[in-house]
Formats: C-alpha cells, sequence, structure tokens
C-alpha cells in the first residue's frame, strides 16, 4: 500500500505562503499587514528576512528534519529527493555543495 | 504655495494621480493637494483623457442611510478604522489604501463598487465632523454608519434586516463603474 506524506507538498507551500507574505509586505506594508493579519512584530522580522535567509532557515528546519525521518524510514537517497524539489535558485550554492558531502 | 519643495510636489503630483486614476472629483483633488488648479486639470485630462465633470459634491449624510450604500459604506469605514490608527500613515494615504481593499472586496464578491472614491473621501469627512456614527448591530454585532446622535441600542443593520426591495433597484452607481475601469487599466500600467 503505498501512502503519501505530502510532507514535500507542504514544505513548498509554506514556503510560497512565505515568500508571498514578503512581498505582499515590501509592496505595501499596512495593507499587507491587514490582509495576513499580524502585526508590527511579525512585519517586521518578515521584512527583515532577505531573499537568501528564507529558503536557508526553512532548508535548515525542514530539511534537517527530514533527513532524520526519512533516514530511518527509507534509507539513505531520500534526502536527496528532498532538496532537489526546492527550486535551485533558492538554494545557495555553497550550501548545497557542502551538505552534500555531509554523512548521513 | 511658491516656496514649496520640489519633492513635496513630486509627493503631491503622484497622489493626485493615484486618486484621478480611482475616479476622484476635482473638489477633493484640490483639498487634498497643494498643487494649483491648473495643474490638477492638467494630471486630470492627461489620466482620464477628459475635462473633469462639474458641479458641487453630494453633501447629503442621507445617501449613506439608503440601504446598499449603507453596507458598502459600513464596509469601506471598517477598512478605514484600521488604517486610520496606524502610526505614520496621513488621512489621505488611510483613504486611499481603505478604498484599494474595499474595490478588492467589491471584486472578489464579483460585485458592482457602489462607494466612489468621492463617496469614501466625503464619508470620512462627515465622520470628522461628527455628522455620522456607527452603530453596533444588536444581531450579527457588525457596525454600520448612521446619523450622529440617532438611539442606537436596539439597531438592526441593514445586512440582518433586509428591506424587501433591497438591491431590486435600477439604479447603479455610475462614477465607480467608470473608476473600476480606469483602476484596472492603470493596474495594467
Amino acid at each position: 500500500l503505498k501512502r503519501s506524506d505530502y510532507q514535500d507538498e507542504i514544505r513548498e507551500l509554506n514556503l510560497a505562503h512565505l515568500m508571498l507574505a514578503q512581498k505582499m509586505l515590501r509592496e505595501d506594508r499596512e495593507t499587507a499587514m491587514f490582509r495576513l493579519g499580524i502585526g508590527d512584530a511579525v512585519a517586521d522580522l518578515l521584512i527583515g528576512w532577505s531573499a537568501w535567509r528564507v529558503p536557508r532557515w526553512f532548508c535548515r528546519r525542514f530539511a534537517s528534519m527530514m533527513r532524520c525521518l526519512r533516514a530511518c524510514s527509507r534509507g539513505r537517497g531520500a534526502t536527496w529527493r528532498v532538496r532537489a524539489s526546492m527550486p535551485p535558485s533558492l538554494l545557495p550554492a555553497n550550501r548545497r555543495t557542502s551538505r552534500r558531502k555531509e554523512p548521513e | 504655495m511658491k516656496n514649496k519643495s520640489v519633492i513635496a510636489e513630486a509627493d503631491d503630483v503622484r497622489r493626485a494621480v493615484e486618486m484621478v486614476s480611482l475616479g476622484a472629483r476635482m473638489q477633493m483633488l484640490e483639498a487634498e493637494t497643494s498643487l494649483s488648479r491648473e495643474r490638477l486639470l492638467k494630471i486630470y485630462k492627461e489620466v482620464r483623457g477628459m475635462s473633469p465633470p462639474k458641479g458641487m459634491l453630494p453633501f447629503s449624510t442621507d445617501w449613506f442611510m439608503a440601504w446598499q450604500p449603507n453596507v458598502h459604506g459600513s464596509l469601506f469605514m471598517a477598512f478605514h478604522d484600521y488604517f486610520r490608527q496606524r502610526p505614520g500613515l496621513n488621512g489621505l494615504d488611510a483613504v486611499i489604501k481603505a478604498y484599494h481593499l474595499y474595490l478588492d472586496h467589491v471584486d472578489a464578491a464579483a460585485l458592482e463598487p457602489v462607494l466612489s472614491i468621492t463617496r469614501a473621501w466625503t464619508l470620512v469627512r462627515f465622520f470628522d465632523a461628527d455628522m455620522l456614527q456607527r452603530a453596533s448591530c444588536g444581531s450579527c454585532g457588525g457596525r454600520f454608519v448612521t446619523h450622529a446622535y440617532d438611539p442606537v441600542h436596539d439597531y438592526t443593520c441593514g445586512l440582518c434586516n433586509m428591506p424587501s426591495r433591497a438591491g431590486k433597484g435600477k439604479k447603479r452607481g455610475k462614477v465607480s463603474v467608470n473608476a473600476r475601469a480606469v483602476r484596472s487599466r492603470a493596474l495594467i500600467d
């Protein structure tokens, strides 16, 4: 029985949502805050993140968790599929190569 | 007006263009910017491709008491409330942002906009002059526009207690349809 865990989809959706929120905030801060229902503190946090930092934060949080989980359930190789599903342009190059050398 | 800074003037021009593209009348432009009437006329003609309509602005608060205008006006005021409370946002910006949100919501519901930007601006001015107030509906809890000093302890809004001929009228806001067309063009540009 094949059962999908939707983790990739969920992560992609979250990342897209975060990037969209950032874009909205940069364009029109007050309207975006109203639409997203967030306060000043969260808006400042989101605006403060650079385009490089959002995916990095996501990689760290989700990929590391995913790596542990997948290593347990499916063995090696599964992690790289996860990372490959990220748009390559969002991943900093040096990080991608350095991660590749790490033993799992 | 002679010693005005170039940057402030550029800011005024930008605001005037935005207001005209949303369908503002000359009176609103004159009140909210410090540009000369000639320049405003030029801006108006350049953006809309026609002369501004003449005549006075509607000045009666009664327009906002009819069923449909009341609902739309109350929606706009709810948005405006949020922006007015934000520090660092002046009155005009609050009106423009709230009006954009209002148009977005009306579009999302596939309705015709009833409130034009000039009406919305007048509505805010009526509130500033204490001619109107907002009353909480006893049934849905929403806050709706009413005359100032009306008794409101058992107020029921037009949505909870719909008049029998609600929405059957033939009258449509012609200014607002125009405004929406201009706005969509402005967005494409």
